[in-house]
């Protein structure tokens, strides 16, 4: 398990805008790495209710993976968003991530989740690979994008401040 | 026709550990189960038990999804890299 991405201010910064660039859809796509260097690639969300499910592009993914290898990269995460919910891997995240025998579907890589409310990422969150078994993944990183919690960014960006939809809903 | 089938990191140790795989096959369907014929522990985790490929997969032709192009039936190019992997999907249920 290669980790050092989730000290990564840029990486995580690049998938948090991810999350909001795809809200109110969940966005999605991977981490890449090589020695200490790592970037994260967004890919398209091809699940028919994208609000809230997700499923990625095959093909893009398999351009981008097979990109990365060609640059003597390898994947360490993979992320996707949760918008109006939490920053948690659900229980079809967990489901999905499994072979039917329990086994992980990507041996060593990390999940990062990441909470969007009102077109605002709000946290992220780096999990560990997922293994065999019923257990749940433990969280190892918890990171807020910066001034996430201000009415508006303090971090040089001009955006319109969305009002919060109602959150009868939490997820 | 003989191609090059890609193994997922979570199917290699079924497979005695390796990724890459030469096998003969008209199509898709034909190809995977001659490779489940060669490693059987594969053969569960690939087929559904009426035959059908496991949702869980993602099937590549080149770049092609086999399921644009008739899923199991679909026809193997001489030399073809024939790419699984597992779908990445998830989601609030």
């Amino acid at each position: 398990m290669n980790a050092s991405f989730a000290e990564d201010g840029a990486v995580l910064r690049a998938i948090a805008l991810d999350a909001e660039r795809t809200y109110p859809c969940e966005g999605c796509g991977i981490v890449v790495q090589r020695g200490r260097v790592a970037r994260a690639i967004a890919l398209a969300n091809v699940h028919a209710a994208p609000e809230r499910h997700f499923e990625i592009e095959p093909v893009g993914l398999l351009r981008a993976l097979r990109a990365a290898e060609q640059e003597g990269e390898v994947l360490v995460a993979i992320f996707h968003s949760h918008p109006e919910g939490r920053a948690r891997l659900s229980r079809e995240d967990l489901a999905r991530a499994r072979m039917p025998d329990g086994s992980p579907a990507f041996p060593g890589v990390l999940q990062v989740v990441v909470s969007v409310r009102g077109a605002l990422a709000r946290e992220l969150a780096v999990f560990e690979p997922v293994e065999a078994g019923a257990s749940s993944p433990e969280r190892i990183r918890a990171w807020r994008p910066p001034a996430a919690s201000a009415p508006g960014r303090t971090d040089g960006r001009v955006r319109k401040v969305r009002l919060t939809p109602t959150d009868a809903s939490e997820r | 026709m003989v191609a090059t089938v890609l193994l997922p990191a979570s199917l290699q140790p079924f497979a005695a550990g390796r990724r890459e795989h030469e096998v003969a096959g008209r199509d898709v369907g034909e190809l995977l189960a001659r490779l489940a014929e060669r490693f059987p522990p594969l053969r569960a985790r690939l087929f559904h038990e009426t035959g059908g490929l496991r949702g869980y997969l993602v099937v590549l032709i080149e770049d092609q999804d086999i399921r644009a192009l008739g899923g199991l039936a679909a026809p193997v190019p001489p030399d073809a890299v024939v790419t699984i992997l597992p779908a990445v999907a998830g989601g609030w249920s």
